[in-house]
Parts: structure tokens; sequence; C-alpha cells
């Protein structure tokens, strides 16, 4: 569903993504995984096309991201780790909004955003404006705004931020009933047991540069640590002192 | 000691703010070298209005040699327009510094006074408004100096004097926007939108009725009302007036009068101070708290909302529906936008008020009375379409900017860059057109134009404020920043003033068809008694300056497009 390859992006002489190759199958829950700027953030923001890369190429479900950004853009949604809407739009006029974006007909569409207000438990607030919501209840509108128009591919940078235990529960919840109703999910996180909970695949990257990808029992082998837990195994994998 | 603390306070504030440009020219690779690029045409400009000042002056010296030239009269009226432009400005910057930055909580929560907050604030304000004394104010200065053969005291003290004055109208500004945020909360932007529009209905009625006086001005020869115009600005209590005097003492080597200018300006920006400190105390919290304040006046029904702007844009994409949808629902909650629309609506109509004295003389030949009316009627679209230019400066070159953080939304839709600028651009288009239309009717009627030359007038008038829209929205893309400590910063940015530029050469070639559309029209009065060939006459110009505006609207939008998707 997912395939990236060979996708660099560089600023000036910083390679922040290095040549990576990917390939995340249909339905699932994929982790990609690595510390503070190891370039997570920019190959999300590649994978939605909010960042061009210097090279490589891009697909989503079939669509090349560069060649034919609509359609790819059109199958995928999007929760970024800080939620920036518009604070001067309500709740439901932003979702509104959203719909309009990925041309979602019209009945269709209010009943979605009813569905999502109501599993994200706003319903009561989709009449107020976005700038008096909580950091937690921005978070959960974003993540309405990415499910609103069904989409096939899902990326999320950073799920868990600013949401409370509740919130947190039930967005894994949902993540694992997406997955098993065949949604592609890509997710970045720094929570290594979220990670080890919800992922069936993962990738490490490190310097921009990934450094193993596969299932957990994968990278088990890889490591041969068979009784330890993904933490440990990720702590070796990244420690600066280790040459990959 | 405590004196010497809160002094030493205000060049921590400004820190973040001189480092931010710093680090945007130095380490911001093409950008920088764009805003390097803007920088260096703004030297050019300073370059253009000193030497085509002085160029004035010498064609006016020797066209009138008996004449002794006085400089007052036009200091005064530059003074004036400035000082105006200078408090509108700051008065916008200030509600956003004040009122609206992100940084407001952090400097809130440090042991910073409140003299030492305002002062780095009325600095930063200052500081934001002083590229309008430099580019414009300060040439002229030195064009007048180099006239009258000024010495170097003058080149000095002269430029001193005028920033003097000009902080004046800083304070001003600042004084307004206490008093603005604190008596209208941000969330009551759009009751009081709607009865600006109310105001604004009722002004043009008035304005209208007021046609009748204005007749009674038609019989005094050019000169007269020419005089009757400027003179306004020579009324001794104006401040300008005694800035513009002091000026004109100074280059004739009397420095009693310049000094007690300065002793003036020096007092009344003690004066302004003093006066913020009290508001500050009496008001600041409160409008503090208005503005932060996040609920709304009344229910906003949602559902009901997206209802109506189906119905309301029936064959847009829902893609342009909902982009156009948004612009308007954040611009009309928006306090600094409502409070801009209002300055600037103030501005409108003074100057159509203005415009009603100008009328043609009536004991002349019918040649130069078709001249006349050409030149007036040129001038409304000129003057009108400047109008335009400061409400596009304002609302619709920001507007690609104050997407702010959310601009990813934009991203990661499934639709292009292009498109997301062409629906930014049909949001403006209207109400823009709308504004543009109440004034060049409003301009070609005062001025007593036939029938045809008024819809003319009108359509023309349109026509550019599409150019314009178009080029403000391709600029505003072109010169996005999308980090902004407050919205206000953008439309005083270097940027802003670029489209402003873009602006002015874009209406002096509008007036090349229009020219020889209303010199065709008005020089032959054959034309006139055959509907067909006059009719045919105005399609030409009017179509000729479509193909013109819709080029620089295209030309605009894919430059605009281009930057962003580089960014």
């Amino acid at each position: 569903m997912i395939t990236l390859k060979n996708l660099s992006k560089s600023y000036g002489s910083f390679k922040a993504v290095n040549n990576i190759s990917l390939h995340v199958p249909t339905g699932g829950i994929f982790a990609f995984l690595g510390v503070n700027g190891a370039g997570k953030t920019t190959t999300i923001r590649m994978i939605t096309g909010i960042l061009k890369p210097s090279t490589g190429s891009i697909y989503l479900g079939g669509y090349d991201l560069l060649a034919d950004p609509l359609q790819a853009k059109a199958i995928t949604g999007y929760i970024p780790d800080r939620p920036n809407l518009y604070p001067k739009l309500t709740g439901r006029e932003f979702l509104n909004f959203m719909c309009d974006l990925y041309r979602v007909p019209g009945k269709h569409a209010e009943r979605r955003i009813d569905e999502v207000l109501e599993e994200y438990s706003l319903t009561q607030w989709q009449d107020e404006l976005i700038e008096s919501f909580s950091h937690g209840m921005k978070q959960r509108l974003a993540t309405c705004a990415a499910l609103v128009h069904d989409p096939r591919v899902l990326i999320v940078d950073e799920p868990m931020v600013g949401l409370d235990p509740h919130g947190a529960r039930n967005l894994k919840d949902a993540f694992k009933r997406y997955a098993k109703a065949g949604v592609t999910i890509f997710l970045s996180t720094h929570s290594l047991n979220v990670a080890e909970e919800l992922a069936d695949n993962l990738a490490i990257i490190n310097k921009g540069a990934i450094l193993t990808t596969g299932t957990l029992d994968d990278i088990r082998e890889l490591t041969g640590k068979h009784d330890e837990g993904l933490e440990d195994m990720f702590l070796e994998l990244t420690s600066p002192s280790v040459e990959h | 000691m405590r004196a010497r603390k809160r002094m030493s306070i205000v060049p921590i504030l400004l820190q973040p703010r001189l480092l931010t440009i710093k680090n945007r020219w130095l380490k911001s690779g093409k950008r920088g070298l764009r805003e390097l690029s803007g920088a260096a045409l703004s030297l050019g400009l300073m370059y253009a209005i000193y030497s085509s000042t002085l160029s004035t002056l010498r064609d006016a010296k020797l066209l009138l040699p008996q004449v002794t030239l006085d400089p007052t009269i036009p200091l005064s009226v530059m003074f004036m327009t400035l000082s105006l432009m200078i408090s509108l400005s700051a008065a916008v910057s200030a509600i956003g510094a004040l009122f609206l930055a992100k940084d407001l909580d952090l400097i809130n929560a440090t042991p910073v006074s409140t003299e030492g907050f305002l002062f780095a604030r009325s600095c930063e304000v200052g500081l934001s408004v002083s590229w309008m004394v430099c580019i414009f104010a300060f040439p002229s200065l030195i064009a007048f100096g180099a006239f009258y053969n000024a010495g170097p005291i003058f080149m000095l003290a002269g430029p001193l004097l005028c920033a003097l004055f000009f902080a004046v109208a800083v304070c001003v500004g600042m004084i307004v926007a206490i008093v603005v945020a604190s008596l209208l909360p941000s969330e009551r932007g759009r009751p009081l939108f709607l009865s600006l529009a109310l105001l604004a209905v009722g002004g043009f009625v008035l304005y209208m009725n007021g046609f009748s006086t204005a007749e009674t001005l038609a019989s005094e020869e050019p000169i007269y009302q020419l005089e009757r115009l400027t003179s306004v600005t020579m009324n001794p209590w104006l401040p300008t007036t005694h800035c513009a005097h002091a000026i004109t003492a100074l280059l004739r080597g009397e420095y009693t009068i310049p000094l007690l200018a300065a002793i003036e300006s020096l007092g009344a920006i003690s004066i302004g101070a003093f006066i913020m400190r009290f508001l500050c105390t009496l008001l600041y919290d409160r409008g503090l708290a208005r503005a932060r304040r996040t609920g709304t006046m009344f229910k906003i029904h949602s559902r009901a909302a997206h209802r109506m702007s189906r119905i309301l844009l029936p064959l847009s994409s829902a893609s342009t529906r909902a982009i156009v949808t948004k612009e308007y629902k954040v611009f009309s909650r928006d306090l600094t936008h409502t409070v801009q629309l209002a300055l600037l609506l103030g501005l409108t109509f003074l100057y159509l008020y203005n415009y009603q004295v100008l009328q043609g003389p009536s004991n002349v030949s019918e040649d130069v009375m078709a001249i006349w009316n050409i030149f007036l009627l040129l001038s409304n679209i000129a003057l009108g379409s400047m109008v335009v230019t400061s409400i596009c400066s304002r609302f619709v070159f920001p507007s690609i900017s104050l997407e702010g953080q959310s601009f990813w939304l934009l991203q990661a839709a499934p639709l292009s860059i292009r498109e997301v600028l062409k629906a930014k651009c049909k949001s403006w288009t209207l109400p823009v057109s709308c504004i543009g239309g109440v004034v060049f009717i409003s301009g070609a009627m005062a001025l007593n134009a036939d029938l045809p030359l008024v819809l003319a007038s009108c359509a023309a008038g349109v026509i550019i404020c599409h150019g314009l829209v178009g080029l403000g929205i391709g600029l505003g893309a072109f010169f996005s920043q999308f980090e902004w400590e407050h919205s206000t910063q953008i439309s005083t940015s270097l940027g802003s003033f670029i489209f402003m530029m873009m602006s002015m050469i874009v209406l002096s070639l509008n007036m090349v068809p229009l020219g020889c559309m209303f010199g065709a029209y008005l020089l032959f009065p054959e034309l006139q008694s055959a509907p067909d060939s006059g009719l045919l006459v105005l399609s030409a110009g009017l179509l000729s300056t479509y193909l013109l505006n819709k080029g620089v609207a295209r030309w605009a939008l894919s430059t605009g497009a281009k930057a962003l998707q580089n960014t």
C-alpha cells in the first residue's frame, strides 16, 4: 500500500533522509521508530505530500505521489504531531471544510461528521470555536479530520501526545479496528510500548537511514535478543556507540 | 536605578525580533536572497523618489521663474498623508503586539514592568512602520534640501525632526489600539462587521445626497478648487503644519522654529507615553482578557451555515467553496481585520468627500473641458485603485501567510497549490470589487460624468480590482511567511511594500488603454451621438484593460504557486 523507493531529502549539504526504501503491506499497522532528529517527521511530511523529496519516489495505493499527487492524497489521511487547525472555525465547520476539500458528497459527509464526532466524544463541542479547545480536544479533532473521508492510508505522527489515558486507550482501540477493516496505518512514535502493542511490522530509522525493518520477531532475530522487549533492542540499535 | 532597569529590558524584549530578522536573512537560503532583492528594490525606489521630487521642483522653478516656491504646502500634504498612514499601521500593529502576540504568556510570566513592556512594544511597532518614513519621507526631504541648497545641518536635523514627528503618530496609533481592543472584544468581530457594512451603506446614501452641495462648487476655477483642497492641510491647528513650517525654517537656515517643533514633538511623545501608561493601567487587562476570551456572542449553527454556503456558491467546486467559506468565516471573526476595515472605510469616505470638490470648470472651451474630464476620470480610477491597493495590502496580500501553521491542511489535501491560490483569488475578488465598484461609481458620479462613462469607470475599476487581487495573492504566496508572531506583521512587511509598488506599476500600465478609451470618447463628440461607435470604443478599451489585468493576475498566481511548491 505504501512504497518508498530510494527516498532522500537534503537541506544543503545536510541529508535529513538518506536513500530509504520501504514497503508497507495493505492493512495492518506499521510503526516507524527513531530517536529525535532521526528523520521520522521529514519522511512523514514527504509521504503526505507536504514536502518535496530531493530524490526517490513514493507510491500510495499504487498512485505515484509525485506524478499523480491528487489521487494519492485523496486516499490518505494525516494526523500530525501538533494539531494546528483553524482556531476561528467551529469543530463542525472545520470537518465540513475537510469534507469539501476531499470531495465527500453532501449527505454522506453530514453522516460521517456525526459519526466521527460521536466516536471521539466531540459532539457537544461541535459548535464551539476551535481556539477554545484543549490540546487533547484539538488532537482528537485532527484525528476526526483525518478519518472523515474514509482514507485507505492513515499517516500518524506521534498520536498519543496530549491525550489523557482514556483518549489514548480509545485511539489505540480505534487503530486496531481500522487496521482490521483494511486501512493501512503508518505510525511514527516515541512510545515503544505503543509500537510493541499495536504494530504488525516496524522500521527503525537513525540519522536519516533505515537500520532495520520487519516484524518484532525479525528484529529479535537480528539483534539476537530473543527474550527482550522492543525498548532494549531499540536502545541497542540506536546507541551512538554502535556502528551500523 | 529603577529607570535604568526599565531601559535595559527594552533591548532584551526587542532581541527576539531583531534576531529573527537576522536569521531570516542569513540562514534561509533562497528566501533570504529574495528579501535582499526586495531591500535593493526599496533602495532603488528611495533614489527614484529623491530624483523625481528634485526634478519636479526644478521643473516648477523653470515654469514659474518669478514665483518663490513655498515648500510648506507640499511638505504639509506629505506629512498629513504619511502621518495618517503611520497612525493606521501603528494601530493595527499595536493590536497584534499588545494583545495577540504569541509570546505574551512568556513575557507576562517574567519580571518585566508595565513601562518596560509598553516601551519595548512601542519601539517594535515604531520599527515595523518605520519603512514608510525611510522610503517616502527621507528621500523627499533630502531632495528639498538639495533644491534649496540647504547645508549638512538640514540633512541631519531634517530627518531627525521628521522621525520625532512620526513617533507622535506611532503614539497615537498605540493609544487607539489600547482603546479599541478594550472596547471591542474579539468575539464580537461579526456584529461589528455587520454594523460596519450598514454604516458603509448609510455613508454611501449620505454621500450621494451630498452632490447637491458639491454642485455649487463646480463654478469655481480648478486653481481655486486645488487651493481649497490644499488649504485643508495648512490649518494652523494641525501638527503636520507645524512640522512643515519647522522643516521650511530649517531649509532657510533658521533654527529657533525647528528647535521649538522638536521640543513640541518630544512633549507630545511624553504626553502620549503618559496617556498610554494611564490607559494601560486602566484598560490593558480588560483588553487582554477580551482578546483571550474564546466564547462567541451568538451561538454558531455550523450545520446551517454550511448549507447556506452551498446555496450561495452553487457553481463552485467543493474545494473552492470550502476555501471561500473558510476565508469569510475567519475574516468576520477576527478583530484585527474588522478594525483595519473600519479605519480603511473611514479613509475611503474621506477620499470620496474630498473628490466631490474636483468638478470641471464651467467657463472654458469644450476641448479644454474634455481634456480636464479625461484627466479627472483617469485620476478617479487611479486614486480609487490606490484605495483598493491599500485594502488589498491589508487583507489580500497576507491571506496566504495567515494560513500560518494550518497550511499543512491545504498542502496535504488533494488539490494543487494553484487551485488554492485561485480559490483565494475568487474569495477576495468579490468583496474587493464591491468596495472598488462603489468607490469608482461614486467618484465618476461626483464628477457629473455621463452614464456610459460612469458604467465604463465602474467596469474598468472592477477589472483592475481583479488584477490587483491576483497580484496580491500571487505576491503574498511568493513572500509568504507562516511563522509570524502576530498576524499584523505580514501587512507591514517588506513583501507588502513590494506588492504596493508593483500595484503602482500595474496601475500606470492600465492608464494607457483607459486613457485611449476616455480620450477617444470625449475628444470625438460624434462617438457620443452614435451609440454603436461609442459602445465599440468603450468595449475595446475595457477589453484591453481586461486582458492586461488577466495577464498580471495569471503571472502573479503562477509565480506564487511555483514559490510555494518549492518551499
